[in-house]
């Protein structure tokens, strides 16, 4: 007996292969979101930090745990890019958030993405309808910055100090990485909807009929806690930050943040 | 994670039977390739951008996993149990091979030297690649492994002529 040709044999016997349960797929998938997202709570398992970022950013709270929303990532056809970069006109537009300091509005990444030599590009942007906790299409919370990069989804770079910058994004929004903890914000104006229904244009009271456990903040209000929270900006501004908002005030931005993060300047 | 999923549901077929042959059992297979996955999805991008070629990269990882720690607890199984053959996969297929029941009984690193080789068609470099491990470590492990085989099949088929 030839040996060799006996264990080619063998290991070419159709008895190898194996059914595969339905499901499986997205198990695995699952799965590996399961350890990416253990390996950044443990990194922040020394302490997380209740964090409100100045400037029209994220509002990122500590305001107990979220349970992970499913993941959610619909595509629609691509779109040319010569007028993706603003966000859709759909969008409530009646009132937008004066800027606040000089580096941190999305009115500044609107201005620096019409100017970039991305927008002239001709390859397609893909617009994705939903943003779940951790994820809007292909960005991800925490992908390291080359990854995002890859992603072909991040424009011109409107912030950038030692630690973060923040870009815009061409499908309507900015997104802000950290050199340490890689994305940290992903911001998005252009209709999305969360995987609850709440989407650009809801209003404050539907965001506390679908989560009546959302916390208003100086820029609307969010959900979620440590690690990673989920952000319904709101058009307009308060007369006070005491003052609650309008029940119709209108949902202007959908935003997810991790709660830790350096980059509070960058927004 | 872009295209993880696609990549998962396009590999999962041929690495279910990769696993197979290095485990010996299709629960351990499932095993290993739901371990392995799960570890390559956490870092899908790094992985295709560093690796070119994510199938083999899996496969070597697998290999290597499979080496250097023996999974003791059983995850949740990813092949298909139809209730009307329920336990088939308790029976070994297999069983009346016995070249199959000897490569069971192979130490893992052994094992995973043939099945890199006859499976894979690597060459000793790339199986050390593959194992991180010395080019005279697989020669001898591989030699080991053969030598193993030969023995006991000279002395089964004395057996069944007997």
């Amino acid at each position: 007996m030839n040996i060799d040709d006996e264990l080619r044999r063998l290991f070419d016997d159709e008895r190898l292969d194996l059914a595969i349960r339905p499901g499986a797929e997205q198990q695995i998938v699952a799965g590996a979101r399961r350890i990416r997202r253990r390996r950044f709570a443990t990194a922040t398992a020394c302490g997380i930090v209740a964090l409100v970022v100045v400037g029209g950013g994220i509002a990122l709270a500590g305001t107990g745990g979220q349970e992970s929303l499913p993941p959610a990532v619909s595509t629609t056809d691509p779109v040319p890019t010569t007028s993706s970069a603003a966000p859709s006109t759909t969008a409530p537009t009646s009132t937008t958030r004066p800027p606040s300091t000089p580096t941190g509005t999305i009115e500044d990444a609107k201005i620096a993405d019409t100017t970039a030599p991305e927008s002239t590009a001709t390859t397609p942007v893909y617009y994705f309808d939903v943003i779940d906790s951790w994820s809007y299409g292909p960005l991800e919370l925490l992908m390291s910055g080359p990854d995002a990069l890859d992603t072909g989804l991040l424009g011109a770079v409107v912030f950038a100090d030692e630690r973060c910058a923040r870009y815009t994004a061409t499908y309507g929004g900015d997104v802000v990485v950290s050199k340490r903890y890689g994305v940290v914000a992903i911001r998005v104006t252009r209709p999305v909807t969360a995987p609850e229904g709440i989407h650009i244009g809801s209003t404050v009271a539907e965001i506390k009929t679908t989560y009546p456990q959302a916390v208003e903040d100086r820029n609307g209000l969010h959900i979620g806690g440590a690690p990673v929270v989920t952000g319904f900006s709101i058009a307009g501004s308060k007369a006070s930050y005491e003052e609650p908002w309008s029940d119709d005030a209108l949902v202007d931005r959908i935003e997810i943040g991790t709660t830790k993060t350096d980059c509070a300047n960058a927004f | 994670m872009d295209g993880f999923g696609e990549f998962v549901r396009e590999a999962l077929p041929g690495l279910l039977r990769y696993g197979y042959l290095l485990t010996g059992n299709p629960h351990d297979a499932a095993d290993l390739v739901q371990t392995v996955l799960e570890k390559v999805g956490s870092r899908w991008a790094s992985v295709v951008r560093n690796t070119g070629d994510p199938v083999a990269y899996t496969r070597r990882a697998m290999a290597n996993s499979h080496v250097s720690r023996w999974r003791r607890t059983r995850r949740e199984q990813l092949i298909a149990e139809v209730p009307d053959v329920r336990g088939a996969y308790d029976r070994d297929p297999f069983a009346n091979e016995p070249l199959w029941t000897l490569l069971r009984e192979l130490p893992p690193r052994q094992r995973a030297v043939l099945v890199l080789r006859y499976y894979e068609d690597l060459s000793e470099l790339e199986i050390a690649a593959a194992l991180g491990v010395s080019r005279g470590t697989v020669k001898s492990q591989a030699s080991k492994a053969m030598a193993t085989l030969r023995g006991r099949l000279r002395v089964s088929m004395a057996g069944d002529g007997a």
